[in-house]
């Protein structure tokens, strides 16, 4: 009798391990798709970059304005992916560790004034302003002036861009505008 | 956000904690007050920090804790089947355990200040190791306890923390150096002797100490700890291809070197069969893994059953060996269900580091996760041959003060990052 209860709660003990093991994994699961719901705006480009700056308000372009950079990846807390800046079309867009940028890199090996983008004769231009450790474009070291296609990648140092022309995304409706030819 | 998901899997792993002590009580017979305070009194104390945690608001993991239960009520039931006063010493040890868990999580909410007295720890972790080589005592072949009259502490394993809390603070510091380098030494882009100079020469010295303390088992887990953190702050092959041949020349190195690493080596390459026919007596360490391979196998698919084993033939099964001790009687099924929770406390600990808002926490976490995970690794893997066996207690179910405490402080700085790092949402 002591026999049959022993090898029963034996079983049961194992049992248990695993009824515990299926409870968690359950648990898991649904706090996993549970965590997706509220997850996904934080990572949503355009909420995180206008909440950034105010002054930016609105997901229409400004006047001007028709074009953007947006940041892809960055190991600086202050520059989150996802921020975004505009280019206006009568400026140069100077990126750079230096605060009176356009982009402010805090990235060692960004210099002062590393980069600009500007408007020149119908096109979006990328040039190095003589930086130390180089201005990628699509992960190729530019050495002059370079014509910019929407969703082209600028990286300087380990901050990682991707231009994007707001009339092509308009226009295209996927949101993204990458492999969209002019028209 | 409530922990209703902790305190349910808190219930259900008490239950589990009830019916083993009840199996074991039928088994074994003794003093039933006895057991049922010491089934009864951890049960309740999980219990009491889950509910105290939900009042406080803490808003970390809810599945680290139950993990954790699961592994010292399994601790509690094995140490009494094989011999109950190990439990009754493992019982104090895990209350101890909790106070430091409840002391770690509610001290450290703002624990980013740790990272400015990165040399304090650096010190702190070597006189600690020095000092065992002087007033320590020998146990097991590893020169590194300390004798404080009622109980032995191992310093090694609070270095740990120290050592995780080091590097994180330095790698936080110098991630980007380190990551992209300087310099350009043949064509790769290292970082300049003022980055990588502390860091190694932390580990050297860290290294050699525990080498002269031949707790070889520790300092291959202090390695492979630094070479994941390592990885997480730079993402860098090269450095880990670089780590890994660097220890394949220690490992190496230690072979020629010390005896008992190469009689480890040659048991884990050779049949170890062999050595018992030699009847050396420097042999036993085949002894131990023969009988720990023996005890596995006894132990089919579903066990034997608690208590229906032989444990009392593997040498150290309270300590290194418990594992085979649990294969034994609760089977394969029971071993991976044990592997299969040590897997969760990875994924939940890794999914800390991800979740963690800033660089420091990320290496904190994940290089606590890692020391988790790597010590229980090895001594699994140890236990059952598939690595050569280098005595490490297997985290929460081993009996051992210092390494359940450290643990518990580990467990403790875990959460507190993974409620640092919810407590901005929303």
């Amino acid at each position: 009798m002591l026999d049959l209860v022993l090898t029963v709660f034996r079983f049961l003990f194992l049992a248990l391990l695993y009824f515990f093991i299926f409870q968690l994994i359950k648990m898991i699961f649904r706090d996993l798709r549970a965590g997706e719901q509220p997850g996904e705006p934080r990572e949503k480009p355009v909420s995180a970059a206008f909440r950034e700056d105010p002054a930016r308000e609105g997901a229409a372009p400004q006047p001007g304005a028709e074009a953007g950079l947006v940041v892809l990846a960055s190991g600086d807390p202050g520059l989150p992916p996802g921020s975004t800046f505009h280019v206006r079309s009568w400026e140069e867009a100077i990126l750079g560790r230096s605060s009176r940028n356009t982009v402010t890199l805090a990235d060692p090996f960004a210099s002062l004034e590393h980069a600009s983008v500007y408007k020149s004769g119908g096109q979006y231009w990328l040039a190095d302003k003589g930086s130390r450790n180089g201005t990628f474009l699509n992960e190729v070291r530019i050495n002059k002036p370079t014509v910019l296609a929407n969703g082209d990648r600028i990286r300087i140092g380990g901050v990682t861009l991707q231009f994007v022309r707001w009339a092509y995304e308009v226009e295209s409706g996927n949101g993204n505008g990458f492999g969209q030819e002019a028209k | 956000m409530t922990r209703r998901d902790e305190i349910s899997l808190l219930l259900l792993a008490g239950l589990f904690l009830a019916v083993g002590a009840f199996t074991v009580y039928l088994w074994r017979g003794g003093d039933a007050r006895a057991v049922f305070t010491g089934a009864a009194v951890p049960a309740l104390a999980f219990l009491l920090l889950g509910i105290m945690w939900q009042a406080l608001g803490f808003r970390a993991d809810q599945y680290l804790l139950p993990v954790v239960a699961v592994f010292s009520y399994a601790s509690l039931v094995f140490l009494y089947r094989l011999q109950p006063e190990y439990a009754y010493r493992q019982f104090v040890w895990l209350m101890a355990g909790l106070f430091f868990l409840f002391l770690t999580t509610s001290l450290f909410p703002r624990y980013r200040w740790l990272s400015e007295y990165k040399y304090v720890y650096g010190l702190l972790g070597v006189l600690l190791l020095i000092v065992p080589i002087f007033f320590g005592v020998e146990q097991g072949g590893a020169r590194s306890w300390l004798d404080f009259g009622l109980f032995h502490l191992q310093p090694s394993e609070f270095v740990k923390i120290l050592a995780v809390l080091f590097l994180a603070s330095f790698m936080s510091e110098n991630k980007m150096v380190l990551a992209r380098g300087t310099r350009s030494v043949l064509g790769l882009a290292l970082p300049g002797p003022g980055e990588w100079g502390p860091l190694m020469g932390m580990w050297g010295v860290s290294l050699i100490l525990l080498a002269f303390q031949r707790d070889l088992g520790t300092a291959l887990i202090y390695f492979g700890t630094f070479l994941a953190m390592v990885y997480v702050a730079t993402a860098r092959v090269l450095y880990i291809t670089f780590g890994l041949g660097l220890f394949t020349a220690g490992g190496a190195l230690s072979c020629l070197l010390f005896d008992h690493v190469k009689q480890r080596v040659d048991i884990w390459l050779l049949n170890p069969y062999n050595f018992i026919e030699l009847g050396d007596r420097e042999y036993n360490q085949a002894y131990q893994i023969i009988q720990s391979l023996f005890a596995i196998g006894a132990g089919g698919v579903t066990g034997a059953g608690l208590g229906a084993g032989y444990p009392r033939y593997i040498p150290a099964v309270h300590t290194d060996f418990i594992f085979a001790a649990i294969t034994e009687e609760m089977g394969l099924a029971g071993g991976l269900g044990i592997v299969l929770l040590y897997l969760f406390f990875v994924y939940r600990g890794l999914k800390v580091a991800l979740e963690a808002r800033d660089d420091f926490s990320k290496l904190l976490a994940s290089g606590l996760t890692a020391l988790m995970g790597l010590q229980a690794f090895i001594i699994i893997a140890g236990v059952t041959k598939l690595l050569p066996l280098t005595g490490v207690t297997l985290p929460f179910i081993s009996y051992g003060g210092s390494s359940l405490v450290a643990n518990f402080i580990i467990l403790g700085m875990l959460l507190s990052i993974s409620h640092e790092a919810r407590s901005h949402e929303r």
